[in-house]
């Protein structure tokens, strides 16, 4: 803009009052307004001091000018009191504090029926007499009254053929089996029905985590998995951080998830033959380390001095036998030893008188 | 029950290795009869093969002990010779020594053998060496360490110590309640 010399130049408004004329997010329903700028570190510092501040606080003024200046702007009625203006529909969006409003939830077959029906639900006891036991027994659960685990002995009918009809216990937990398959199936379309209505919304957040359920999909994709697997799962994403959970925060209830360590795995309780092998080379290995085989000097320096001098015995025996025999022959030698019992005989019968 | 493993079989033989030496073969690989090492809450028992074999039908809780316990792992998983291995050790070793009947008693009772008490020893025993014990007519008594060597033996004052106590059969009646695990809990 370029300036006349002979006209005046009235600032505007915005230019007077020093409103802050830079891109500013403005919400005029909240009162709020902010500068989405990046900070200028050449202007607020790059380390807290005084002329930053100052030059926030400045700054924060400009803004809050500028927004004064356009709530100025805006259609406004005289009153007794003062001006007056209407404020438009906040922009910002801010998280409730509260919860939902409930929503109606979508009707199952049976509550459908039931409603049709006027069959209303009744409060029934927890515990119900079993006159079998004559106990007081739970309706469901854990030692329940009638449970078919434990009956022992099932009656049979006459009409029964051994081999052909079949055994009351296998056929108790076929129908079993049959049943759960059966609700779990109408679960399934219960749900599938009421998304079909109601959208995915209405499903529990679980399964809306995975993929909803769609017509002619037979499983969830989390039904496959058993309740230990999806745990371990949990753990082993808790842990897949860049630092393997060394550093993460503590997450509350997470110390409540148990990893599974790996199981320890031992030998054979009854292969015996490689157990032996195996203690066999750990005794050698001993045997090499702790020098068990070496020969103690001194021991066997008095074995051969010892074998040495039986020998010179033996051959003095020898010889001293041979003298005899050259002398006497074999009837003197008798003779000498008769002899010398005869005389030990003797001193013995002495040394008792 | 179950085999030992690398490292505690490593414990478990230095530890007989001390008492019988080169023997540790005949104790593992025995002619008459096949035994073998098994652990069982933390106790390791030398039993025969068939018998082991047997006791695999029993479950872990409900076996109370097989064959023989020979010794333990502590809390701090060291091993240690009870007085159970005494019959294994008698047989296979290495060094004894004989106690005169006078301090038999001495020794029943926990304490360690003094030279007073000393009637016989294996010559050339080493210090620090595994020693069993017997009393003069060649009945184990227990098992203990050589405190001195032989020859150091014949110069030591009578009230000297010549072998510390491990395990002796006084322990029998003693502590009859460490026998089998778990009985004093």
């Amino acid at each position: 803009m370029t300036e006349d010399a002979g006209r005046l130049r009235v600032a505007s408004a915005l230019e007077a009052t020093g409103a802050y004329d830079g891109p500013v997010d403005l919400d005029l329903g909240n009162l709020a307004a902010s500068d989405p700028a990046p900070v200028d570190p050449d202007v607020f510092g790059r380390a807290p001091s005084d002329s930053a501040t100052a030059a926030a606080i400045s700054r924060g003024r400009d803004v809050l000018q500028r927004l004064v200046a356009d709530l100025f702007t805006l259609p406004s009625e005289a009153d007794v009191n003062g001006r007056y203006v209407e404020l438009p529909a906040g922009a910002t969006q801010f998280p409730r504090t509260k919860p939902l409003p409930p929503t109606e939830k979508p009707m199952t077959k049976w509550e459908k029926f039931a409603k049709e029906k006027g069959i209303k639900k009744r409060k029934r006891s927890k515990l119900v007499y079993d006159e079998q036991t004559d106990e007081w027994k739970r309706r469901h659960g854990y030692d329940r009254v009638k449970d078919a685990d434990r009956i022992i002995i099932a009656d049979a009918k006459m009409s029964d053929v051994p081999g052909k009809t079949e055994d009351p216990f296998t056929r108790e937990e076929r129908e079993r089996r049959e049943r759960v398959e059966k609700n779990q199936g109408k679960q399934l379309k219960n749900l599938q029905n009421a998304v079909a209505t109601h959208g995915k919304h209405v499903l529990p957040p679980t399964l809306q985590m995975s993929a909803a359920p769609k017509k002619g999909v037979k499983a969830l994709p989390l039904n496959g998995m058993k309740k230990q697997q999806i745990r371990d799962l949990t753990a082993q994403v808790a842990k897949s951080t860049a630092s393997m959970a060394k550093y993460n925060a503590p997450i509350p209830g997470d110390e409540k998830i148990k990893t599974r360590g790996r199981r320890r795995q031992f030998d054979s309780v009854t292969d015996t033959g490689t157990e032996r092998e195996r203690a066999q080379g750990f005794i050698d290995k001993l045997v090499r380390r702790e020098k068990d085989f070496t020969v103690d000097v001194n021991v066997a320096a008095r074995k051969i001095q010892r074998a040495k001098e039986a020998e010179n015995r033996s051959a003095k025996k020898a010889k001293l036998l041979e003298k005899d025999s050259g002398a006497g022959g074999k009837g003197g030698k008798h003779g000498k030893s008769a002899a010398g019992l005869k005389v030990k005989g003797m001193k013995g019968k002495k040394g008792k008188k | 029950m179950r085999p030992l493993e690398e490292s505690e079989i490593q414990q478990v033989f230095e530890k007989l290795f001390k008492f019988v030496g080169k023997n540790l073969k005949n104790i593992v690989d025995r002619a008459d009869q096949p035994h073998c090492f098994r652990l069982h809450k933390k106790r390791v028992y030398y039993v025969r093969e068939d018998i082991m074999k047997r006791a695999t039908n029993i479950s872990r809780d409900q076996l109370v002990s097989l064959g023989v316990c020979v010794g333990k792992f502590t809390h701090s998983d060291k091993f240690r010779l009870m007085i159970g291995a005494l019959e294994l050790l008698a047989a296979h070793a290495k060094h004894k020594m004989w106690v005169k009947p006078t301090s038999e008693m001495s020794f029943l009772y926990g304490n360690h053998l003094l030279k007073s008490g000393l009637g016989r020893i294996t010559e050339n025993t080493p210090a620090n060496q595994g020693v069993v014990i017997f009393s003069m007519s060649d009945v184990p008594l227990g098992f203990g360490v050589a405190a001195k060597s032989t020859q150091d033996c014949r110069k030591l004052d009578p009230s000297a110590i010549v072998a510390f106590h491990q395990a002796d059969v006084g322990e029998y009646l003693r502590a009859e309640d460490d026998m089998v695990q778990g009985k004093k809990e």
